[in-house]
C-alpha cells in the first residue's frame, strides 16, 4: 500500500513545516523508514535511553537501525514487548508530532500503539483502490473506532483517478473523513530509497500527500 | 544480577503500570526499566515498582474485607532490578499502607529463551554467549533482539522467543483467616 512511504515522507513534509518531528518505525518484520529516508546512523545510548539519528531535523528510530539489517523473527507476545520497549526507550526529546509507521493489518503493532496513543494521537489509514486493501482498512477502521482511537482521516494510495472510488466509499459508510488520492506514480517505488530526501519532497506525490495533511488538520508549508 | 555490563543507563521509568491481570493465585505488574542512574533515582526507580505492587495488592483485596497475611514477589532476571533496594521500597512502603504486617519475600526469575522450530531451551547467558558487547548491550535494551544475532544453540533456528525472565509479577497470594 506504501504506507511507509507515505509515513516517511509525511513527517519529512511536517518536519520542514518548522515543527520538531520524529519518525518511529514499528513495521516490525518490514523496517524501511531507514532504507526510504537514507539514514545511516545508528541510536545512540545515552541517559534518556536510546537518542534516535537525526537526518535534516527529522529524528528517525526504526528497529531495523538496532538489528543493523538482520531478521528479526518475533511471534505474538514478543511484539507487543517490542512495542512498549521502543515506545518507552527512544529519547525523541520535545517533539510537536511523532509520526508512527505500523504494519499493514490488524495485529498487535497496531493494538499496543492504540492502547498507549489514543489519548494523544490520532490515525491516518491508508488504503489503495483495490477490494482487498478496503477489506482490510475496514477491519482497521472498526477496530481502531472501538479502542476510542481517534481517525484523522482515510487516504487512498496509488489512486488510479477513479471518481468516488472504494476508499471514497468506505469513508463515507464509516464517517472517517477522507483526506484526499495520492496518484500513482511509479516512479516513486521503483526509486524509493534511491531518491534524496529532497527529490522525495519534489514530487507530485508528496505534493498530494502535503494536501492530504492539510486536509487532517496540519499546519503544513 | 545478569551478565550486563553496568554502565548500561536507561531513560528514567516513567510510574506507570503497564498491565496487571489475575495469573494464576497472584497478579502480574509489569515492571519497567532499570538504570545506573544516581541512587537517590534507582531508588525511585525501584519505589515506582514497589509502588505498582502495593497498589495492586490494594486493589485486589479492595472492598473484600480481606487481609493479606504474605505474599511473593518474583523478579525477572531481564528487569534489572536492584533486589536490595525494591526490598527497602517494599518495606517502607508496606508499613505506611494498609497492608501493614503483610509478609513477603522476594525472588529472581532466570530468563530463558526457547525455540519455536525445536523446543529446545536455553538460558538467556547461554543464548547470548559468544557475542560481542556492543551486540549484548543491544539485546538488553530491547531483549526480543537477540533473534536477529544468535540463533538456537541445537538446530540454528532464528525462531527465538523469551520464555521467562520478564517483567515482575506477585503470586501466592495469602490471606488472613478472619
Amino acid at each position: 500500500m506504501g504506507k511507509s512511504l507515505i509515513a516517511a515522507t509525511a513527517a519529512l513534509i511536517l518536519s520542514t513545516s518548522s515543527s520538531k518531528v520524529g519518525l518511529l518505525d514499528l513495521d516490525l518484520h518490514g523496517p524501511s523508514a531507514s532504507i526510504i529516508l537514507g539514514v545511516g546512523g545508528a541510536p545512540v545510548e545515552s541517559e534518556e535511553g536510546l537518542t534516535p539519528p537525526t537526518v535534516d531535523c527529522l529524528e528517525v528510530m526504526s528497529l531495523d537501525l538496532l538489528a543493523k539489517g538482520r531478521p528479526l523473527p518475533l511471534r505474538g507476545e514478543s511484539k507487543e514487548e517490542v512495542v512498549k520497549e521502543v515506545l518507552a526507550l527512544t529519547a525523541f526529546g520535545s517533539l510537536d508530532y511523532l509520526v508512527v509507521d505500523l504494519p499493514p493489518g490488524t495485529g498487535d503493532e497496531l493494538l499496543t500503539v492504540s492502547k498507549y496513543a489514543r489519548q494523544s494521537g490520532g490515525a491516518i489509514v491508508v488504503t489503495t483502490p483495490t477490494k482487498l486493501s478496503i477489506a482490510v482498512a475496514a477491519k482497521v477502521v472498526e477496530i481502531l473506532a472501538s479502542m476510542s482511537m481517534p481517525i484523522l482521516g482515510l487516504v487512498e494510495n496509488m489512486a488510479i483517478g477513479q471518481a468516488d472510488s472504494l476508499s471514497e466509499t468506505l469513508a463515507r459508510e464509516t464517517g472517517v473523513k477522507f483526506l484526499g488520492r495520492i496518484p500513482f506514480d511509479p516512479a516513486i517505488f521503483s526509486d524509493a530509497g534511491r531518491l534524496s530526501r529532497n527529490e522525495l519532497l519534489n514530487t507530485r506525490f508528496a505534493a498530494s500527500l502535503r494536501s492530504a495533511l492539510m486536509n487532517a488538520g496540519f499546519k503544513v508549508e | 544480577m545478569g551478565p550486563w555490563p553496568r554502565r548500561i543507563r536507561r531513560r528514567p521509568p516513567k510510574p506507570q503500570i503497564v498491565g496487571s491481570s489475575p495469573t494464576g493465585p497472584g497478579l502480574r505488574v509489569i515492571g519497567l526499566w532499570a538504570g545506573k542512574a544516581p541512587v537517590g533515582l534507582r531508588l525511585m526507580h525501584e519505589y515506582v515498582i514497589a509502588r505498582g505492587v502495593i497498589d495492586s495488592l490494594l486493589k485486589a483485596v479492595s472492598g473484600s474485607g480481606r487481609r493479606i497475611r504474605d505474599f511473593r514477589v518474583v523478579v525477572g532476571e531481564l528487569s534489572m532490578l536492584n533486589m536490595e533496594l525494591l526490598n527497602e521500597a517494599l518495606t517502607r512502603l508496606l508499613e505506611a499502607s494498609e497492608l501493614r504486617g503483610a509478609g513477603f519475600r522476594m525472588e529472581v526469575e532466570p530468563a530463558s529463551v526457547g525455540c519455536g522450530s525445536c523446543g529446545f531451551s536455553m538460558s538467556f547467558r547461554e543464548a547470548v554467549s559468544g557475542l560481542s558487547e556492543e551486540e549484548k548491550e543491544m539485546i538488553h535494551f530491547i531483549p526480543d533482539l537477540l533473534a536477529s544475532y544468535t540463533s538456537c544453540k541445537r538446530c540454528g533456528s532464528l525462531d527465538l522467543r523469551i520464555v521467562s525472565g520478564r517483567g515482575v509479577s506477585v503470586r501466592d497470594v495469602s490471606i488472613l483467616e478472619q
